[in-house]
């Protein structure tokens, strides 16, 4: 195993992928749909350490960066897999707290502009030389709490963003009915996801 | 099939009989096999409790009846138990007792139990249609003479699935290519699988290719993640691979805790590394990628605490 460091900006897996030039994304042009599991979607809406949205440090510390963004992890992950048009997060609960209590619903109070906003700073963070996203849906939920999601608004220009010495675009956002959610998400998964 | 063809003139006599007689035989072979799991020692109990040489031990009429009911649909619920007690394997007929379209999805195949494995040619003569063949964790063939006893055992499986979690050895290897490997769609490798004996680089070309497979499932196990991801890489070629799923036993921790180089998060990254090798080549078929549990690893101590949620 070689020895590995990690880039202070990166997550776990993107230095094995920037070294190891076999191992080079390659464009998986028939992958329709990546499929993520995870507990809870609250962890995601306190993300601090999305990029172009907060400061990349550790708040309880003054210890060297870390690699606790789920969004950062989603945003390299989706770059081993482009040009997938669709990424589902497969939410198990909405309350990390009641892990025996299965809701019904995420509740009023959870904070979806905080989600959707630090989804869209990660996963439609392009490259200004690239033609916009290849990202088209970004869907939340499953059959029991209800499916929600985004698209990048193209409609709109994006901001450009100096950020970590580069400059990025950023791409807003729109909601996607929930009706359409679950529309895409049986068109991909039909005959093979049963939740 | 040895206990099929030595009483096939006996199966043919019995059929002759009322069919609430043949209920009957049912019920006390049932009994029988149930009060003889309860015996000190049930190989030694015979059907008068004498070491009668004339009469057959117990073990093998109930052997027999057994196989008989099973040959003509003739029951509801068959368990099946091993000497520790404990509930292998469930069959369920139909609620008339007899009738041959009764259902079987996945049959479950024990290999470290040799005398069973006639059973299986029974149960998929009865249900043709079973669509998944299950290798049970912890155990293995001891050597090419029982891979060729079991692959004729169930050769007339016609399913398309397996679901391994056994040893994955060399004479597991020769079982696995007289099967009709060009008809299973699906293969699940569930965390209990270890490969023994096919360690080496050049040995790896010895495993079998799935020319058909499309489905493919991977649960790692902590000990043994990178050989298991080496593996799962190379049962990935020449298939034409659309669904791949995969479960990691080691996730990372975060580098504040750990480290970059922390065992934990090396073993992660060379299991992801294979199984992105293997993904690669099969970029231009793969339309769906599923994992259960990696966008925990390393980003959340939230995350982690659902790393065992298994969907559905």
């Amino acid at each position: 195993m070689n020895e590995r460091r990690s880039s202070p900006g990166g997550t776990f897996h993107e230095p094995i992928f920037e070294n190891e030039a076999h191992l080079s994304p390659v464009e998986f042009g028939a992958l329709k749909i990546l499929v993520y599991k995870c507990g809870s979607l609250n962890w995601l809406v306190d993300d601090k350490a999305a990029w172009g949205i907060f400061k990349f440090h550790s708040e309880s510390s003054s210890l060297p960066p870390h690699h606790h963004s789920g969004w950062r992890y989603l945003a390299s992950e989706y770059k081993l897999f482009s040009p997938c048009e669709c990424l589902f997060l497969h939410a198990s609960t909405g309350y990390p707290e009641q892990d025996f209590v299965q809701p019904t619903t995420l509740g009023s109070d959870f904070d979806w502009k905080s989600f959707f906003h630090n989804a869209a700073a990660n996963l439609w963070r392009c490259d200004p030389a690239l033609q916009g996203p290849t990202l088209r849906y970004l869907i939340v939920g499953n059959e029991r709490i209800g499916y929600r999601g985004i698209e990048p608004d193209l409609d709109k220009r994006p901001r450009n963003v100096n950020a970590e010495d580069k400059t990025m675009q950023y791409w807003d956002y729109q909601e996607i009915l929930p009706e359409k959610c679950k529309s895409i998400l049986s068109t991909r998964l039909s005959g093979i996801w049963e939740g | 099939m040895s206990t099929s063809s030595q009483g096939h003139g006996k199966v043919s006599n019995l059929l002759e009989l009322p069919p609430e007689v043949l209920l009957e035989i049912v019920n006390s072979v049932h009994e029988i096999s149930q009060s003889r799991i309860t015996g000190y020692y049930w190989q030694s109990v015979t059907l008068f409790y004498h070491q009668d040489a004339a009469l057959h031990s117990l073990s093998e009429v109930s052997r027999y009846l057994r196989d008989l009911c099973i040959r003509v649909g003739l029951f509801r619920r068959v368990h099946l138990f091993d000497l520790e007690y404990r509930p292998r394997v469930e069959w369920t007929g139909h609620s008339l007792f007899r009738q041959l379209n009764g259902s079987m999805r996945c049959m479950e195949i024990c290999l470290n139990r040799e005398e069973d494995w006639p059973i299986y040619e029974n149960f998929l003569h009865v249900f043709p249609r079973t669509e998944e063949l299950s290798f049970q964790r912890g155990t293995s063939l001891w050597d090419d003479d029982q891979a060729d006893l079991l692959s004729d055992a169930i050769k007339g499986f016609q399913g398309t699935s397996l679901h391994i979690t056994c040893r994955w050895d060399s004479p597991f290897n020769k079982f696995l290519s007289r099967l009709s490997l060009e008809k299973i769609t699906s293969l699940n490798i569930s965390d209990g699988t270890r490969i023994n004996d096919i360690s080496g680089d050049d040995d790896y070309n010895k495993l079998p290719i799935f020319p058909s497979l499309q489905k493919l499932r991977f649960v790692s196990e902590a000990d043994y993640q990178p050989e298991q991801a080496r593996h799962v890489k190379l049962l990935m070629r020449e298939a034409p691979i659309t669904q791949f799923e995969i479960e990691y036993a080691t996730l990372p921790k975060c580098e504040l805790e750990y480290g970059p180089n922390h065992r934990r998060s090396l073993m992660y990254l060379e299991v992801r590394r294979e199984i992105y090798e293997g993904l690669r080549g099969v970029r231009d078929t793969l339309q769906v990628y599923i994992d259960q549990n990696s966008l925990g690893g390393g980003t959340s101590v939230l995350g982690l605490r659902f790393t065992n949620f298994k969907f559905g």
